[in-house]
Parts: structure tokens; sequence; C-alpha cells
């Protein structure tokens, strides 16, 4: 990516945009099939969170990944892979996973593509213990530089680039729990638009304390069990992982017989500035959001045949979202599937809205649908078809929505390929 | 398939440790001297913060700004210069539509250390007003808010060099038809943790904070405003290329042209801004356009630990901006 004034922006026809890898890491485990027949058997894979003391927190449940020991280096030193932190770990399993299955090589690395990556806290595990030995042990200095240049969060996705061989721009998206679904469509929108041929996009996050703390202060976390839409619901679980897509010009795919995975159709985002924390009771920015990314897919609500909600479980986002669909379906609501898959994995913050991503190409390419868990009353504002069990389902067009703090709002729309 | 705008430069804006505003900026670096600075909070490290305003911000009395990090309420008076009372005004009617990028390197990070200090004393009372500001968007969302602006606002994070990476951003929104302007907020806040951890790169780092803002426009006719000519590709540190790799191939990339404005030009006098460091060097050298003193300038950055990237600005024809 550059700029040349003298060539001018990109205009002319849109172009089709492919992806042909993706990446999963969540709790139900690592890589696509784990993650696939766990969302469509409606597991929940969460558990008593280890990483760190919860015991004086109102909750200490949440959606830990397991990770191996050992990760392959590839082209990491191996005082690099020595290094690596639990947030680069999640983001490196899920973007070998992508690069595999893409069978990008030489000739893809050669093009320097874009890597795109949301994320809300990077690295803050070592930002937290660079804290606490600055304050407890303020003479000693030792591993302090390390932990500074590794918590950045642009540390996590080099990490990724060299093991890999990339070399392309970095653009490190942080808006909040909206970061990867922002960071898919802003490499969507690269392709689509002419300014990059392929491009790697995706978000990743880890538990960590201070993030626990904040949202267990903020008395959004469940003390029973999170069940996004159930006219009960309490709160989330936090969760963590990562999500990665390979994408590329639909030509270029063909072109290369790439097996396609699915296609992005649109992407629509808007900021919500009804409260830092809050989003507006009758969701307009995320109807706003979702009106965009159909609009630059080319359908309406009668096209889209499941809605991946944000679905947080906390009262007000619910409710919110759910209002906003309500609004956006208008006749066609009760014909609208919805879930969130949250109840299961927890909440993955900066990597939510590319996990779910992912999940909605597994969703378009094996045509079923997971279920929101642990639902028994569906709150009055599921006007929609609010899928509470696993079901097969013909699908073509699904969005996926994610919303987050400071109203950062994200909708992809996604297109099973054909 | 490709159209030929100008991208102007609509709107600067500034904080700095010079003070308040672009003629701040301006005033001290014309001065060529270091600063004062003073010592970090636990006498390690040195820093030069920005100075008190001379009068209290009435920017601060919106609702949501009242609590507010540093950071925020620096970014939010360069935005405000850079927009403008015309257009802030036209923003809120939404008769604009204004895209928002904000970059950092570390963040809230004043907020952040006080939560964690509370979360590690007893989580259990630990603040949830502090919370929410620690978020890396905190900042953008505020702005956002205060300008009323609903369309997309953007925090993109990354080492100092990633200000102009936004910039590139901005002009790709800018190729559609849903923005009048993209305003590009580059800021970041002091603290004793970030003082400190300079240290531990170079004994005798002298780190600042503050706000750059540049408010880009498609114009068709720009006379009289600086323009962007170019942005190089950006230089990644990687496969062998160091950052003194990475500054000379990007001159490659930028012919000399008038004058330039590197890392240098900046730091000895401000102190090293951190993730407003490169928002500076962008203000500073379309003020030198601005002000007739050049005719093209290039801005060069090499970032700490990830990338390097440069740009040139041009003046065009016609009268400068009424300052």
């Amino acid at each position: 990516m550059a700029f040349d004034a003298s060539k001018g922006l990109p205009t002319g026809e849109p172009r089709r945009v492919a992806v042909t890898g993706a990446g999963i890491v969540t709790a139900h485990g690592l890589g696509w099939e784990a993650n696939a027949e766990a969302f469509r058997r409606g597991q929940s894979s969460l558990s008593t969170i280890s990483l760190f003391d919860t015991s004086k927190q109102r909750t200490s449940q949440g959606g830990e990944v397991t990770l191996p020991e050992v990760i392959d280096a590839r082209q990491l030193t191996g005082r690099q892979r020595g290094r690596l932190d639990r947030a680069s770990r999640l983001l490196m399993h899920a973007g070998y996973e992508a690069w595999d299955q893409a069978g990008w090589g030489e000739a893809e690395r050669s093009l320097q593509p874009p890597i795109i990556m949301g994320t809300s806290a990077g690295g803050m595990a070592l930002g937290e213990a660079y804290y606490r030995q600055a304050c407890q042990e303020d003479r000693r200095r030792h591993r302090q530089a390390t932990r500074v240049a590794l918590y950045q969060p642009q540390s996590q996705v080099l990490h990724l680039c060299q093991a890999l061989g990339v070399a392309g721009p970095i653009r490190i998206v942080s808006n909040a729990c909206a970061s990867g679904a922002d960071a898919i469509g802003h490499a969507f929108h690269l392709i689509r638009h002419g300014l990059a041929e392929i491009a790697m996009a995706g978000g990743y996050d880890a538990l960590c304390q201070l993030v626990f703390a904040g949202f267990d202060s903020l008395q959004a976390l469940s003390t029973t069990i999170p069940r996004p839409f159930d006219a009960h619901r309490d709160g989330l679980a936090l969760g963590e992982g990562a999500g990665v897509v390979m994408l590329e010009s639909w030509e270029r795919a063909q072109q290369r017989g790439a097996t396609i995975l699915g296609e992005v159709g649109g992407y629509g985002n808007a900021t919500d500035i009804h409260h830092l924390t809050q989003p507006h009771p009758e969701g307009v920015a995320a109807r706003a959001s979702m009106e965009a990314a159909c609009a630059e897919a080319g359908v309406g609500p009668a096209e889209i045949d499941y809605i991946n909600a944000h679905g947080t479980g906390t009262p007000r986002n619910d409710v919110a979202e759910g209002a906003a669909i309500q609004c956006w379906a208008g006749s066609h609501v009760e014909n609208v599937c919805v879930s969130s898959i949250k109840g299961g994995t927890g909440h993955l913050l900066g990597g939510a809205g590319s996990v779910e991503a992912v999940l909605c190409l597994m969703c378009l390419r094996e045509q079923w649908l997971p279920p929101s868990l642990n639902v028994e009353t569906p709150d009055a504002v599921c006007t929609f078809d609010l899928v509470r069990a696993p079901r097969d389902a013909k699908l073509t067009h699904v969005l996926t929505n994610s919303f987050g703090f400071g109203g950062s709002n994200a909708t992809l729309v996604l297109r099973r390929a054909v | 398939m490709t159209s030929t705008p100008s991208i102007v430069i609509a709107g600067l804006g500034a904080v700095s440790a010079a003070g308040w505003g672009v003629p701040a900026l301006r005033e001290g670096l014309r001065a060529h001297a270091p600063l004062s600075c003073v010592e970090g909070p636990r006498q390690r490290g040195r820093m030069r913060p920005v100075p008190k305003p001379d009068a209290p911000l009435a920017f601060m009395r919106h609702v949501r700004l009242r609590r507010c990090s540093p950071v925020t309420r620096y970014a939010t008076a360069a935005s405000l210069e850079a927009v403008g009372e015309e257009r802030a005004a036209a923003i809120k009617e939404g008769e604009y539509q204004l895209g928002i990028l904000f970059t950092f390197m570390n963040g809230c990070v004043n907020y952040s250390n006080r939560f964690y200090g509370e979360v590690l004393a007893d989580p259990s009372l630990a603040s949830p007003i502090l919370f929410p500001e620690t978020v890396f968007n905190a900042p953008a969302s505020h702005l956002a808010a205060m300008l009323g602006s609903r369309a997309t606002a953007f925090t993109l994070v990354g080492d100092s060099a990633q200000y102009l990476g936004a910039v590139e951003l901005a002009l790709s929104w800018l190729g559609g038809d849903g923005y009048d302007g993209v305003l590009v907020v580059g800021a970041e806040e002091l603290d004793w943790l970030s003082t400190e951890a300079a240290t531990l790169f170079q004994r005798n780092a002298v780190v600042s904070e503050g706000a750059g803002a540049l408010l880009l426009e498609k114009n068709g006719e720009a006379a009289g405003h600086s323009v962007i000519e170019r942005i190089s590709p950006t230089l990644t540190y990687h496969r062998g290329r160091s950052r003194c790799q990475a500054m000379a191939d990007l001159r490659t990339h930028l012919s000399p042209v008038d004058r330039s404005v590197c890392q240098d030009s900046l730091t000895p006098i401000l102190g090293d801004a951190m993730g407003a460091s490169l928002a500076l060097q962008c203000v500073h050298a379309c003020d030198l356009l601005e002000q007739r003193e050049c005719q093209r300038i290039n801005v060069l950055h090499a970032g700490g630990n990830q990338q390097a990237i440069g740009a040139r600005f041009a003046l065009t024809l016609g009268a400068a901006r009424e300052s």
C-alpha cells in the first residue's frame, strides 16, 4: 500500500472478495474441525479460569483455551519462540491454520499482503507483569524492557508475520469488541476497491486480569451462566481466542484454483454516541451498521438467512440489538434466524468479530446453525426466530454483528461460495 | 480505474510541550532550543509535559469529557482546531460526514495504571468509572460524541509510525462517497510508567505528550492549501530490514525536495511524544508550507519496533489559510 497523488484514488467497479483460508482458536479447541463440531453440538466450554487469581471477583468462569506446550516455530528463531506470550500463541495457531488452508506460499509473500488485525488488549498480561515488578521491586529491571516491547499489540502481529515470512504493512485496529470484524471489513475494502490483491485479517485477545476485573467492576459478568437473549440473563463470560481469514480477489482465487470457503459481500459500521459503554436502547447505530453492510452486499432482510448476533448476554446489549434487528428486518423479522455463540465460548472481545466470521463460514459451508445456549425464557425482544438448539439449515447469506465499547458497531455479510 | 482529486489538508491542530495550538508549536520549534524538562515522578527518566492551558478548556463542559483522560483532552483540542467552528456545527447538524481515525502507541495509560493498581489492591473495589476509560478507543468515542459524529471512528495502535498508516487509510475512505472529510489524530499522554520504560531503551530519553491532527478533504480546487503528494510504502522491520535500513529505503521512495521534517527536527526540542510524534511532524510540515517557508516537504519517520514510513506534502498556489 502506498499513495501517489498523480495516480489518484482507485475508483471503478468493486471487485468480489473470496475467503480462501480460515483459522480459529476458542475454548472449544484449536482449528476448524474441533470448533465446528462443538458449535454444531451446542457445547459449552466455559471453565474456571486458571491464568490469574479470580478469588476476589464475583465469578471465576471464562472461556480459557488449552494451548499445547509447544508451538511450531516455522521461521521464528529459537529466541523469538521463547518470548511468545499467550496472545501471540493464540494468534499464531489461527494464523497458521488460515495460511495453510489458503495454500499461500512464495507467490503470496512476494505480494507483501497487508496484515490487518484487531485486538482490544494486545499483550496486556505482559503489561501487567511490567507494572507489578515496577511497583513491587522498583529497582529490578530484569526483563522489563522485553515486557515493554512485547506487550504492545504490534508484537503479536509481528511474531505471526515473522513466523510466516510475510513482510507486508501491518494495521492493528482497536475498536474494542468490534475490532476483529472491523479488521476483516477494512481488509475486504482494500481488495474490493483495488488497493490490494490479497490480505490477511482477523482478531485475537487473551484473557488477562485487568480486563476481567474491569468487566466485573461494571457488573457485566454473569454470576450464574451466560444466556444471551434469555429474559433472565445477567451478563457475559469472558473468553479468549483468535480468528484469521485469508482474503483475495475472486478472480485471483479462481485463477489459482483455490478452495473458496465463502465470499465477503458487505461491511458496514457506525458509531453509537449514546454512551461510552451502553448502546442506544433502540440500537440506532447497530441498525445503521447492518443496513450499510447489506447495502454493500446488495441484499435485504429477506435474503439474510441467519444473523450471528453480537449477543453478549448483558441486559442492555441484547435488548438494543434485538430492537435493531426488529427494525431492520421489518415484516421479515419472524423469518430471520438469530443466535449468539457467546454462551459457549465466552466473549472474545477483540477476537470475537473474526472468530464469529469464521463460524459464519462454517455455517455457510456445512449448512447448519449454532444455538444460543442456556435460554429458558426468550426475552420479549426476540420476535425473530431465536435458534435454541442446533439445526440444519439452507444458508446463502449470513450476517454477523460486532458491537463494542465506545459505540463501535460493525457488521459483515458473508455469502456462500457459488 | 482511478480519479485524481487533490487530497487537501483542510485543517491542522496541535497540542504539544510547546503549548496549545499550532502557533505555539510553530513558535516553540522556531526557537530551536530544547524546552525545559522535569524529572519523572520517581526520579527516573525525564519528561516534557504539555503545559497547563492559559484558560479553562470550554469543551470540557461536555458531559462525555468530564472524566476523560489527558490524552482525550489533547486530542479534542487539536481536533477542534483542525475542524474549525463552521465544520463542527455542520457535523452536529448531520450536514458534514466526518470519519475519525485515532492512533496511539500506549493509549490511556494513566487510567490503566490507576485501575490496575486498584485491581491489585482489591478487585472487588476497583472502580467501574475508571475501567471504560482504559480502553484504547475511548478517546475516539469521546471525540465522536463531542462532535456529534455518527460516521466511522477507528482507533489504530502500533508504534509511532502508525500515524501515516492512518492517513493512508483516510485516503481510501475519501476514495468513496461516504465522507466529506476525515480527521486523523495521533495522541499520547505521559505517565510514570512510560517515562521509566523509555529509559530502558535509551538512558537519556526525554519523553513527551500531546496530539496532532490533520483534517483531510477531497477537493478538486486545492489552491491555498497543502496537499498530500505521496505516501511511501510501509517498510516493516522484518527479514533483515533494520530501522536504519528502513530509513535508508524510505529515502528512495521520496525524492529529495526543499526540506525534510525528521524525528530529529522535533524531538530535541519537544521530547519524544511517542504516538503523537509523527502527527506533530506532519502538522509542523504542513504549517511550514502554509507559512510559505517552502513549496514541498518530506516527512520521514522510523517507529520504534514496527515500521518506517514517509510522506511528501506540497503547497498549491493561492493564498495561505487565515490563521
